[in-house]
């Protein structure tokens, strides 16, 4: 059985400046030219029980989407039906009143969200517990460190136990301990036949708790399906979108903007600059675009204002979400690199590529000094994204990372090792 | 609509206690303020009635006349402009959860009854400095305060709408109430309205009730209760309260996108 059920929705905005004057002298002008579709014609099911994601560039839809789907809008045409309680986080503590105490915030975002007083009561040392905040309970949430605050909002909205949870973007804050504590959360919801609606830019996490996707670009329905598939074909679509992004700076002979480290130490990048990254293939063609399993070379080019004898460059592999797939640095591999010229490239060589598929960016650091403690910090120039790329797998496979696996079958049971760990 | 309201009404209730809690919170008098404000207020009138504005309010004096008709204002002025304001001071919350709307503009009327049952209190002492006996209809403004309630909200839902959707409306309600004010028999007895007027006068709802709830408390001050008109005032407000409550609704699914 649907419990949600979107059918041919559609969602025009106006955009108006909102004054008299212009209602009663401007009318024509106002109501001219000045819509704008944040969703055309999308319609999708969700079963009981199920999980969706919803992916999607910003501006895409989605938020739109998530707030048809609680009632906070009406479509312009279609319809959305939904069937119980909806218990919606769009903004973590919306409703909050500074000046009041946790304890006083539990109960009123708890009413604002539907429960009554009885099973605020009931739940209310089950919410404290989870956003464990006993001690501050009883100080004005004003105090709250964002986190705090944070927490508490999602603790009460998990306990609505509503018969669907729709949630946003709200895992983006949070430190990971928490994070994964709303994910487990959300999975025993889910494991108790809850449904789950789902809105990030996260692909791990939606991929996580997500069987399937709806992919939204620009309000139309890209895709919808299973959440793996969804994911890989926006990522590509991503990939392409920034590949031309990349070639309109360097159309405009521009490098892409260089950003401070972030960390401590002066950055000096008149003593130590990375120029650009350049990626290559195994047969030493320039690529943006990989193969799993396969050789990539990383050119770096550099200049420095004089020589140095122990220069330092870290190279880092970003998945497209943020996530740190890999990090090195030719120090911690014993590699001097010393005697370079003011003006050069050092290249990185990987054999096997160990990605799974969907589009990462490099990050390159240059250190001018290794030999110090703590020169990691102490960098003089970053590019935080030298150079963006995609990758591809032969067959589908899950996961973060890509290794080199065989299958076959084992018909007597002899294979010594693995007989020997399930002895144990 | 007695149903959305009823099921929501600890929603109601708690979002009437945050604007209650919210007030006091972090000042030294805390609740106290509620019974000070008016007092204050109540101590002005007595000053200015000595010595600058001559009014005769016969066997009631002017402080304990002025302060009570006041109070009946203070409330209608304040929910009025509370709830214009309303929507508008709650956008993050329309644009973040659904629940009806309604509980909103609600909330800031029925907010400012507490003030005024605290004002109320504040009567009492100024009864022991200007000696003045006080009948028990006085019992019965409870209804009278009802349909004043209903009327405000009615035309609280009104004016929040409007304000929603053009920010002129605030303003505008102010100069309605600096208006208003002078409408009603607050700072001046109800014969002082020239005699042909008088029909005009009292098809305000809010004279009627003023007046109304004054003659109940004082019958010293010899006025009569004006049965047709205080029966036109209580049908007005309930068509008020209807007709807000059905063009809030109709535009309620508009509200989120009004930012």
């Amino acid at each position: 059985m649907n419990i949600v059920e979107v059918t041919n929705v559609s969602k025009r905005f106006q955009i108006g400046s909102g004054s008299i004057k212009h209602a009663l002298l401007d009318r024509k002008a106002a109501s001219a030219g000045r819509d704008f579709w944040a969703l055309r014609d999308v319609s999708f099911s969700l079963e009981q029980g199920g999980s969706l994601g919803i992916v999607g560039h910003n501006g895409s839809g989605k938020s739109t989407m998530l707030k048809l789907l609680t009632r906070i809008l009406q479509p312009t045409s279609g319809t959305v039906r939904t069937e119980g309680r909806i218990g919606a986080l769009i903004e973590v503590g919306a409703g909050f009143h500074p000046d009041l105490t946790g304890r006083e915030n539990v109960f009123l975002n708890g009413s604002i969200l539907g429960l009554t007083r009885a099973e605020i009561v009931r739940k209310f040392d089950a919410i404290v517990d989870f956003a464990g905040l006993e001690q501050f309970i009883d100080t004005p949430v004003k105090r709250y460190s964002s986190g705090m605050y944070m927490r508490l909002g999602f603790a009460i909205a998990a306990h609505i136990d509503p018969d669907i949870l729709v949630i946003d973007e709200v895992l983006a804050v949070g430190d990971q301990q928490f994070q994964n504590k709303c994910m487990r959360r959300m999975k025993e919801f889910q494991a108790q036949g809850g449904t789950v609606i789902f809105v990030s830019h996260s692909m791990s996490s939606v991929s996580d708790l997500c069987h399937q996707c709806v992919w939204l670009d620009h309000g139309k329905l890209m895709f919808h399906g299973p959440a793996e598939e969804a994911i890989g074909r926006y990522l590509t679509l991503v990939a392409e979108r920034e590949k031309e992004e990349i070639k309109k700076y360097q159309s405009k002979g521009e490098t892409q903007p260089s950003e401070l480290p972030g960390e401590d130490g002066k950055p000096d990048p008149d003593l130590a600059r990375v120029v650009g990254v350049t990626l290559f293939d195994g047969a030493g063609r320039p690529k943006t675009h990989f193969e799993a399993g396969k050789p990539l070379r990383a050119q770096i080019r550099y200049r420095f204002a004089h020589a140095l004898p122990d220069p330092g460059f870290i190279v880092k592999i970003f998945r497209n979400d943020g996530l740190l797939m890999f990090e090195t640095n030719n120090h911690d591999l014993g590699v001097r690199l010393a005697g370079l010229p003011p003006e050069g490239q050092v290249t990185f060589d990987v054999p096997f590529l160990g990605l799974n598929e969907g589009a990462y960016y490099l990050r390159a650091i240059v250190c001018p000094d290794t030999t110090v403690d703590n020169w990691r910090a102490k960098a003089s120039h970053v590019i935080k994204r030298a150079v963006d790329f995609t990758v591809a797998v032969d067959h589908p496979t899950q996961g973060c990372g890509y290794m080199p696996v065989q299958w076959q079958a084992d018909p007597l049971g002899a294979t010594p090792v693995l007989n020997g760990a399930g002895a144990r | 609509m007695a149903i959305s309201l009823l099921t929501h009404r600890e929603l109601i209730e708690n979002l009437v206690m945050r604007d209650i809690k919210a007030r006091y919170k972090q000042s030294t008098l805390g609740i106290a303020w509620a019974i000070v404000t008016p007092l204050t207020t109540a101590l002005i009138y007595t000053v200015v009635s000595k010595y600058f504005l001559k009014v005769d309010t016969g066997l009631v004096a002017f402080p304990v006349f002025a302060y009570y008709g006041l109070l009946f204002w203070t409330l209608f002025s304040g929910g009025l402009s509370g709830a214009t304001d309303s929507l508008v001071g709650h956008l993050s919350l329309i644009t973040k959860v659904y629940f009806p709307r309604e509980v909103i503009p609600f909330a800031a009327v029925l907010g400012k009854l507490t003030d005024f049952f605290f004002g109320l209190l504040g009567l009492v002492p100024l009864l022991l400095i200007f000696p003045t006996s006080v009948s028990p209809a006085i019992l019965l403004i409870a209804p009278l305060v009802l349909f004043q309630v209903l009327f405000t909200a009615g035309l609280g839902m009104l004016l929040a709408c409007a304000n929603l959707f053009y920010r002129d409306v605030r303003h505008l309600v102010q100069l309605l109430l600096a208006l208003w004010l002078y409408m009603v028999p607050n700072l001046y007895p109800i014969h002082m309205v020239p005699e042909r007027f008088l029909p005009l006068y009292l098809l305000n709802p809010m004279a009627t009730f003023i007046h109304t709830a004054r003659t109940l408390a004082f019958p010293q001050l010899g006025d009569e209760i004006y049965g047709l008109y205080l029966a036109i005032a209580v049908v007005v407000s309930v068509v008020t309260f209807v007709v807000g409550y059905v063009v809030f609704k109709r535009y309620e699914p508009k509200f989120a996108e009004s930012i």
